[in-house]
């Protein structure tokens, strides 16, 4: 999984200009229009937060897109680093269990419902 | 070199919960190294476009990554040249038509010369990051349908898919409706490409594409909305022979 690791290389790489990107995107228009944060509300927030290292704010204000984040990043080195030592790289699962799928989908759910009472 | 027409034997394209119909032809882009680099090219984008499950079904199992990478990258630039060209040519008019409404401004701006160098320079970097992004989050969201218990294709399935799928920025040469054409396009190969690949049923594969787009992008259909109502809106103050009252 040498791309897993080539893009948590580049974004890691990116991350000194992580929010001058934030200026050019566009705000969230959900929000805009309902007055609610919407499901991935946050998101780039987080990214540019754990950019800047801000790891505290990233993971209280935006719990789930944080984690999400650093699960990628770490993975990609760690894919990264398994190729370079030459050891077995990360597999990713074929199939996720039933159980595992309602506790994915029910941690998006309570991240929008956290989102939404903190007004992210 | 063979003639353009004449494609590898057609292959049935495999139904869901059947295995792949024939694995001795192979997409024409993977086998460029015999048909050469532009009767391949040629050759795959016909596939795609005539027989989307017929050329899923012939992707290589192995996790050989870098052939659709560059297709890909391949691919979507061309298209994005295509569509930076029609934003130029079109954007005066544009704005001749709705040079009155101020929300409609910045989305018909014409793009700058610099803003077009620095696409084209960095725009193999933004797909593979991009690709390898949305290829995560569509297998995700086929794990949590079920959509991969078949699947002997894994990640790299979904990665290939999303690389070929790529092919569907040729709705970029239609001017003005080309962004959404190429849209509908690519939804509808995400759906084939990703039933086809993981051997998974289409409307699981269906569920799979539609979460994150409901999901993820519900501020790009909230910009949409937005969008379509501003256009109503301009539309009611429009008459063919003057313009926008």
């Amino acid at each position: 999984m040498w791309v897993w690791g080539g893009v948590a290389v580049l974004l890691v790489a990116l991350s000194p200009w992580a929010s001058t990107l934030a200026d050019h995107l566009w705000g969230c228009t959900f929000k805009e229009f309902t007055g609610y944060a919407c499901p991935t509300c946050g998101t780039a927030r987080a990214a540019v937060a754990l950019a800047k290292l801000d790891v505290v704010h990233a993971f209280t204000s935006y719990p789930l897109p944080s984690l999400a984040w650093t699960a990628f990043i770490g993975g990609g080195f760690m894919s990264l680093g398994a190729l370079l030592l030459g050891r077995t790289p990360i597999a990713i699962p074929t199939s996720l269990s039933v159980p595992v799928r309602v506790a994915i989908v029910a941690a998006i759910i309570a991240n929008w419902v956290f989102s939404m009472a903190t007004g992210v | 070199m063979r003639s353009m027409s004449a494609l590898p034997p057609s292959v049935p394209a495999s139904g869901p919960g059947s295995p792949p119909a024939n694995t001795s032809a192979r997409l024409p882009w993977e086998d460029r190294a015999q048909l050469g680099f532009f009767e391949a090219l040629v050759q795959t984008l016909r596939l795609l476009v005539t027989r989307p499950g017929d050329g899923f079904s012939r992707l290589r199992p192995d996790g050989d990554l870098a052939s659709p990478l560059l297709f890909g990258i391949l691919v979507s630039w061309m298209f994005m040249l295509v569509s930076q060209v029609w934003s130029l040519v079109m954007s005066s008019a544009l704005e001749d038509l709705f040079g009155g409404i101020s929300e409609l401004d910045a989305l018909f701006q014409s793009p700058s010369v610099w803003g077009i160098a620095a696409t084209t320079v960095l725009w193999p970097f933004f797909f593979v990051v991009v690709a390898f992004l949305g290829s995560a989050i569509l297998h995700g969201s086929m794990m949590i349908v079920g959509g991969t218990a078949q699947s002997k294709a894994g990640f790299e399935g979904t990665l290939k898919v999303f690389c070929y799928a790529s092919v569907s920025g040729m709705g970029q040469l239609i001017p003005i409706a080309g962004g959404i054409v190429a849209m509908l396009w690519s939804f509808i190969l995400h759906v084939t490409g990703l039933a086809t690949v993981h051997d998974a049923p289409q409307g699981r594969a269906l569920a799979a594409v539609l979460i994150p787009s409901f999901v993820c992008c519900a501020c790009a259909m909230g910009t949409a909305a937005m969008f379509g109502a501003m256009l109503a809106s301009a539309f009611e103050g429009f008459s063919w022979a003057g313009g926008l009252n």
